[in-house]
Parts: C-alpha cells; structure tokens; sequence
C-alpha cells in the first residue's frame, strides 16, 4: 500500500529540510584560522614516494636536545652538538634544533624574559661563528625579546654567519600564552640551496592562513622547530597537505612536570616519515631530494 | 536416487519461485540523511577528529537511498563536502546488507559489506588522494510507519590509494584504523534517518 501524506503534512516535511539545508550551508560556510589534525585526511593507505632522480639534494641534521633550566648549560649544550655534528658529519648543510631550546620551554614570563634575548644578539652571534666555521646553515628555536613584547622565535642563520630569517610563532598554545608570548601572524620562505623552505613553530600547523601561504608558495620544505610530547605517528599529515618534506627536530626530557618525548623526524611530501628517532637525546642525518 | 535428486531440484526450484514472488510483492524504497556529517565541517579538535568516527567519516551533505527486498537491502551511499577550510571530500559508497532476524517492519540487526570510493581533494594545490576502500558492516534498523533510523558500525579492512602529487606511486595494504596509534582497529558508527518508501 501507497502511502499518501497530506497536503499540510508535506509543507511541515518540505520546510524541514529547506531549513536542514540552510543550518548545513551555514555550518559548511565557517571560517576560522584553525587547522587541525583531521580524521578525514587519515583515510585510505599510505602512498609511496619516489625519490626524484635529480642532482638537487640536501644533507640535513635532526636534533632532540634536553634543556636545562639554566641558560648558559643550554647554550654550551647546543654549540657542543653543532661542533660534534659537523665534524662527525661533513657533507652535513643544515642542522635543525627544536623550539625554545635556550631554556625550557613553559614557564612565568618573568623567567622566559630573563632567557629571551634580542635578534642579533649574543646566542645568534655565536651561532653565526660556527655556521661559517662549519658551512652549515643553522635553525633553532629561541625565545626573543623585541619591543618589550617575548615571541617565541625560529632563527635560520646561513654558512656565511647571516642571519636569513626570524620566523615568530603565530598560533600560540596556552602554554606560550601564560609564557607571556605575543603571536605575531608572519610566514617566512626562504632558500636553503635550491629547497624553498616555510619556517613554522610547533603549533603553527594548526594555522590555517600559513598553511596557505606556504601551500601558495610552493615550498619544498617545511623547517619547524618543535616542543612535542607525542608519540611516532603512522604518517606525516601536514607533509601531506603542503606537499613538502617536513623536518620535525624536538626536546627530549622532563622539564619541571612536563615530558617531551625526543621524537625527530623526517617526513617525504607523501607524509611517510622516512627516517626517525624517539625516546632520547639524539639525532640523524638524512639527504632529501627534489 | 536420481528422483529424489529430482525432487529435491524441483522443490528448492518451487521455493525460489515462491519467495522471489514474495519479495516483489514486498519490495520497499528509502532515503536517509546522516544527521552527525554536517557537524564535523566545523572547525574543532572535537569535531574534526572525534565526530568523524560517528559520523562514518562522511562530511557535509550526505544521503543515502536503497531498495530493500524480504532479507536484503542494497544501498548506496553519497555524500559531499568540506572536512575543513583546506579540503573538499566526495566519496560514494555501495554495498549489501542482510537481516539475521527478520521481523515486521524491517527491524533487527543485519550484517553486510560495501565498497567506497573517497577522493579527498586539496582546494589549494589541487592534489587529490583517492582511496577504493571496502568494509563490513553490522547494524540495527528501526523502521516505524514510514520513517527508519539506522544505527551501524563500517570497519574498512584494505585500501588501495593513490594520488595526483609528483613522484608518488598507487599503493594498496590492509587498513583497518585512522589512528593506529590509538587503536589497531577502529570501526566508524554511522547514524541515518530516512523515509521508507512502501510498495505492498
């Protein structure tokens, strides 16, 4: 038997979804800067990447270092690694060290402004001397004092001892906030050799307009800097989404309640990590190609 | 023994006969709506990677429509939309399910299997990830009057991908979980409502 609805009765239903439409354009239609981690960019397997066969290479460091709370500990700590990297490793052109390294990373503002330091200044400068020592370039995370305002900062210095670039953390955690960290909205491509690379901080990832702007740029590269308690994941999602190799250098340690796992990593454009490390202070060299 | 065998032809034939004339007899349509898919467009740790996994990671507009014939129902499943400000997602999902228990008004649990095609595509650099991914399925359908709500969970077991980007290859492996760091094997619920078309 056929049902049959009334005439009033097919108005209620036709109106309801007429109005399920509108919630739905609505609901699809928001815009926010935040982007996060999404299920939906997970589905299906993972998808081989071949290395181009090509001459444009770059022979990268990934480091996971322990903070102490201590400033100049951290410093000494970092120039050491630079020196043992180098050495140990001389095709090696860039070295890669997490975000925040001259200190740890959650603290009161008035610790964080007692570790921060201007852009050129005093660790920058030491850090110019060994990258034209070496030949290498050098990008570390920082936190900066400029203005009377704290950014929580990643510096790119290049083999001539140049400072190439001050990228500063755009999405804030809450721990960068009660740090006393200002945002600053800035995307940052530079060159590293022939690889255009797209500085981000940690949660920068979650940033929607810079994911943009270096999706628009077509950068080769994404150089981070990294505070990460996580664990291995099966594959690289914003490698994925921006089609670059990422280089995920990290802290390792305890740090007055906090953990941080020391997981480094390098992921292809296709979001496998081809090359990592977890669970201690360490780190790898690994040639990416393009 | 060859008539018995006959016999036994002869009545299994009389069977099939007999029910297909039934199922024609009780043949119904339906419609459904995901009600959850909308929902996870919305930007949010919760509703882009939590909802999803109730919402059979279908996003935005999503329906389904099928025919149901005694035990059977083959459905088909499209849905359309944006999983967040950088993405659009089509996929379209068919499949086969059957009643365990058969009760009046098509209520019980069923089991079944689909196969889904789901292209996720970069709006920014138009890269696209496509997936063929097939899947079980074990539910529960209410069906009162005309309107039917349908409760299941999907569990994908392979998927063969591939994409548009420069210097990828497809691949195909067994896949059971988007989060295999949080489990193994994680089944996608999925929640419809839809209208029953009768024809009896």
């Amino acid at each position: 038997m056929t049902s049959k609805k009334d005439p009033t009765e097919r108005d209620f239903i036709t109106g309801h979804i007429v109005l399920l439409f509108i919630i739905l354009l609505c609901i699809t239609g928001c815009e926010d800067d935040y982007l996060t981690i999404n299920a939906f960019e997970a589905e299906g397997t993972t998808i081989d990447y071949n290395l181009p066969d090509t001459s444009a290479t770059l022979n990268v460091a990934v480091v996971s270092l322990q903070a102490s709370k201590q400033k100049n500990d951290n410093i000494k700590t970092i120039l050491e690694y630079i020196e043992s990297i180098a050495n140990s490793n001389p095709g090696v052109e860039l070295i890669s060290f997490g975000e925040s390294m001259t200190g740890w990373y959650a603290g009161t503002p008035s610790y964080i402004s007692e570790i921060a330091e201007p852009i050129p200044g005093q660790f920058t400068d030491s850090l110019a001397f060994y990258a034209k020592k070496h030949g290498v370039y050098i990008s570390i995370g920082l936190p900066e004092k400029k203005d009377g305002r704290l950014y929580n900062s990643l510096v790119v210095i290049n083999p001539d001892g140049e400072i190439i670039a001050v990228h500063r953390k755009n999405t804030l955690t809450p721990e960068d906030e009660s740090a006393g960290y200002s945002p600053m909205r800035n995307a940052n491509v530079i060159y590293i050799h022939e690889f255009r690379a797209g500085l981000m901080i940690c949660a920068d990832v979650n940033g929607l307009w810079l994911t943009k702007q270096y999706i628009d740029a077509d950068i080769d590269i994404i150089l981070s800097a990294f505070a990460s308690p996580i664990g291995l994941p099966s594959f690289n999602l914003i490698s994925r989404r921006m089609d670059a190799w990422q280089i995920f250098p990290n802290r390792y340690g305890k740090e007055n309640g906090d953990e941080y796992s020391g997981l480094i990593y390098i992921s292809d454009p296709a979001g496998n990590i081809v090359k990592h490390h977890i669970g201690s202070v360490s780190y790898f060299t690994y040639t990416i190609a393009k | 023994m060859k008539r018995i065998l006959l016999i036994i032809l002869f009545v299994t034939a009389c069977n099939s006969i007999v029910e297909s004339q039934n199922k024609t007899d009780s043949y119904e349509y339906f419609i459904g709506v995901n009600p959850i898919a909308p929902f996870t467009s919305l930007p949010g740790q919760f509703t882009n990677l939590y909802l999803p996994l109730l919402s059979n990671l279908e996003t935005g507009l999503a329906f389904n429509a099928g025919i149901m014939l005694q035990r059977n129902i083959i459905e088909s499943r499209i849905s359309i939309g944006k999983p967040n400000q950088l993405y659009w997602l089509f996929q379209f999902h068919s499949g086969y399910n059957y009643f365990l228990v058969r009760r009046e008004n098509i209520t019980g649990f069923y089991i079944g299997g689909f196969i889904k095609y789901y292209r996720l595509v970069n709006n920014r650099n138009s890269i696209t990830h496509t997936s063929i991914i097939p899947y079980l399925s074990f539910g529960y359908r209410i069906e009162k009057r005309d309107i039917f709500v349908d409760l299941r969970l999907n569990q994908n077991f392979y998927a063969v991908s591939w994409s548009n980007q420069e210097n990828t290859s497809i691949n195909s492996n067994f896949h059971f979980s988007v989060y295999d760091e949080i489990s193994p094997i994680l089944p996608y619920l999925s929640v419809t409502i839809g209208y029953v078309f009768k024809n009896r």
